[in-house]
């Protein structure tokens, strides 16, 4: 149907322009007034507040097992986090345990679990023995 | 007559448009 089909109808009911056009200004009003309405109806009103919202994903995460942890020292460039392991600190690459940041925190897997999730070697006795600085896996 | 022809077209045209909206947006999905 093109503007030609609608004002050869018009034109062979008789139908005047302005008449026409006024009942078209109406309906798109009332379908604009409609949107507004539906749009002010579903948008919701209450903004959760962020320290809410930081909260509930802090309440999260340690549901999910994270555990927060203070990291010592990251290098960024080898990807490397340092965090205490038991008696020795550790240097863990950043692929092998998982690290969670955005909520003010820096969330690590816990060792344990990662040894479990097999991301990770438990270390050997001979390695954790006598070993004060440093320790490979 | 011809108001009312005016608010019929300019009807038929948001429904369309409406409907349009939700199917090509997945609002509406089919299957």
């Amino acid at each position: 149907m093109t503007i030609w089909h609608v004002g050869s109808f018009m034109r062979h009911h008789r139908m005047s322009r302005p008449s026409f056009v006024t009942g078209a200004a109406i309906c798109v009003l009332a379908v604009m007034a409609l949107g507004a309405a539906t749009s002010a109806a579903t948008t919701p009103t209450t903004t959760t507040s962020p320290a809410t919202v930081k909260r509930q994903m802090l309440r999260d995460l340690t549901a999910e097992g994270w555990k927060k942890e203070r990291i010592y020292r990251i290098d960024v460039k080898n990807h490397l986090a340092t965090f205490l392991v038991g008696p020795f600190e550790c240097p863990i690459t950043f692929p092998l345990v998982r690290t969670k940041s955005g909520t003010g925190y820096l969330y690590w897997w816990p060792y344990e679990r990662s040894v479990n999730d097999g991301l990770i070697f438990p270390f050997p006795p001979s390695a954790v023995t006598g070993l004060a600085t440093s320790c490979q896996p | 007559m011809a108001l009312l022809a005016g608010i019929a077209l300019c009807v038929v045209i948001a429904v369309g448009e409406t409907v349009n909206y939700g199917l090509t947006t997945g609002f509406w999905p089919l299957g």
